[in-house]
């Protein structure tokens, strides 16, 4: 079994990443920090990507959005993953602009079929100039999309079927979509097609509490560690899956020492294999 | 098209400037091209590679000196280093920190660790990984640079050569200028014909400082005390002066002379006077490296 464990690429652990390559599989990079970067930079992750294994990770396309992904985004896609040649690119199934508003963060569309067409039609649109499909990621939301008419897990399964893309599943962002929403994450992993899920986002939040009422949220804002819900996650998506899966620990900020991130993903690497035991045993 | 080697004095002087830059652009642009290919996979797990690779040898030493010291395992006092935990020599992993250690186990002059063979013989290793990595010449590009530089002597020197003396044979003896021009051209030539690293080497530590940018941005906020590889890596990569003076002061003793500040002079810990032969390292301490 060839499952592999990475870090996203954040040039603040740069040192801690590349001195410890023999407990790093894969690094992901943010594919949009390098669109209008100057050749040198570009050039720099060239080489990164012959140091580890690199997989580009998109943030504004706005994918499952019943308006068009821009075809510049695209084309600058395109060039980047012509020129580094990644082990895969993956981007959000969230919505970033609307009526030509930037909004700055991946927001969470209305789960209609309406989304699900406009996503498929992006998807297409991103295969014919990449060359290949993304990985899709489900997001994280603190707001139950309004005008939703279909569960998160049949509105991001039919996505995948209309697309034929596989998932990223981020496991953090189930977790904290469950528990602000009152879902089975669980049964959010059965319903996916099993043989599309490709690679796994692990990453940390904490609660924030509204400001009018007594409601909590769990934030997913990938600055606090890996919580215990996400390994369990992790060591069930195991016993469900036969094929090798790219996991991936995400960390935007408050950096701890790089053991503590190389610690995290050996438990998640424990987490993955007792997994696999159980299922092996199991079937035994 | 008329023979430059009857053209006037000050016409062929202007023609012999402008083939003086002809061949030296030649002779860079065919190392560039020669020299050139993608980044190889390296060990970033030693920081020392990374130093030689900036530096040569002297900055491997002072790389070594400065993390040591930055882990407690060598003491400073003055100009003088000794090693405070005997046993420490057997704790270490790198070679050089083995010879370092070793080399300061009774207390010793800073200086004296950049002529130590014990040492030096470690930084070779080094040399030796690099070269087969392409990231600094060997033999062969060694061979290369050799020739080219062989070729653009010749024709400097003989194109000045054979004016001088046609001038001569016309009895015009104010040969001068050309004289020191053919000097400085052939003095250039020899300067860009064989830097310390291949071009592949270059493009190399320039994508590292690129992907470390952000490291050296933050220097201010490391930690002293060896914990994680930030700062060994820092210092490989852009040099001790990348280092803060406030958590790392003694690290500015051991900075070649060329980058270290005005005030400091080949008095400092890493002591050596051979200015300027040191290789890429430059400044002071750096006879015996590279």
């Amino acid at each position: 079994m060839n499952d592999r464990f990475g870090l996203g690429w954040r040039p603040e652990l740069a040192a801690g990443i590349l001195s410890n390559l023999n407990r790093i599989d894969v690094v992901e990079v943010i594919a949009d920090d390098y669109f209008d970067a100057p050749k040198s930079k570009r050039r720099a992750l060239k080489t990164l990507a012959i140091q580890v294994p690199v997989a580009l990770h998109g943030v504004s396309l706005g994918l499952a959005s019943s308006i068009s992904v821009e075809a510049t985004r695209l084309e600058q896609t395109a060039r980047l993953v012509e020129e580094i040649q990644p082990e895969f690119w993956s981007e959000h199934l969230a919505f970033v602009r609307g009526g030509g508003i930037e909004i700055g963060h991946l927001a969470a569309p209305p789960r209609t079929a309406t989304t699900i067409d406009g996503a498929a039609r992006n998807l297409a649109a991103a295969r014919k100039i990449i060359g290949v499909l993304p990985l899709v990621e489900n997001i994280a939301t603190l707001i139950d999309p309004q005008g939703s008419t279909l569960s998160e897990a049949d509105w991001t399964r039919d996505i995948l079927a209309a697309a034929n893309c596989a998932l990223l599943l981020d496991l953090h962002n189930l977790y904290a979509n469950s528990v602000n929403f009152g879902f089975d994450p669980y049964d959010f992993t059965d319903r996916m097609p099993q043989e599309k899920i490709h690679a796994i986002h692990l990453a940390g939040g904490r609660w924030i509490k509204a400001k009018t009422t007594d409601e909590r949220r769990l934030l997913d804002d990938h600055l606090q560690d890996v919580p215990e819900a996400v390994y369990a996650l992790l060591e069930y998506i195991g016993t469900k899956m036969a094929h090798p899966l790219t996991v991936i620990l995400e960390r935007d900020g408050r950096y701890p020492p790089i053991g503590i991130l190389l610690n995290q993903l050996d438990r998640a690497r424990d987490a993955l294999r007792r997994g696999r035991a159980k299922r092996l045993s199991e079937a035994a | 098209m008329p023979n430059p080697f009857d053209l006037p004095g000050p016409q062929f002087l202007i023609f012999y400037v402008v083939l003086g830059v002809f061949t030296i652009l030649i002779l860079w642009l065919a190392r560039q091209v020669s020299e050139a290919a993608d980044a190889p996979r390296i060990d970033y797990s030693d920081p020392y590679l990374l130093a030689y690779l900036r530096g040569g040898g002297p900055e491997v030493i002072r790389v070594a000196t400065v993390s040591l010291i930055d882990r407690g395992l060598l003491q400073m006092t003055d100009d003088q280093l000794v090693d405070v935990n005997q046993s420490a020599v057997n704790i270490v992993r790198r070679p050089i920190e083995k010879a370092l250690l070793q080399h300061f186990r009774f207390r010793a002059k800073a200086s004296s660790a950049f002529t130590s063979p014990a040492i030096l013989s470690t930084c070779e290793e080094y040399r030796d990984a690099l070269q087969r990595l392409g990231l600094i010449p060997d033999e062969s590009v060694l061979r290369a640079r050799l020739w080219r530089l062989c070729v653009a002597v010749i024709l400097l020197s003989g194109v000045a050569a054979l004016k001088i003396l046609i001038a001569l044979q016309r009895g015009r003896t104010n040969i001068f200028f050309l004289v020191l021009l053919a000097v400085f051209f052939v003095f250039i030539a020899i300067r860009v014909h064989n830097p310390l690293r291949t071009r592949r080497g270059d493009a190399l530590l320039a994508d590292l400082r690129n992907l470390f940018s952000s490291l050296k941005a933050r220097a201010a906020m490391l930690r002293p005390g060896g914990e994680t590889a930030d700062a060994a890596l820092l210092m490989a990569i852009f040099g001790l002066g990348a280092l803060p003076a406030v958590s790392f002061p003694y690290a500015k003793q051991f900075q070649p002379k060329s980058s270290a500040s005005s005030t400091s002079s080949c008095g400092s810990a890493c002591g050596s006077s051979c200015g300027s032969s040191c290789g890429g390292g430059g400044g002071c301490g750096g006879c015996g490296g590279s």
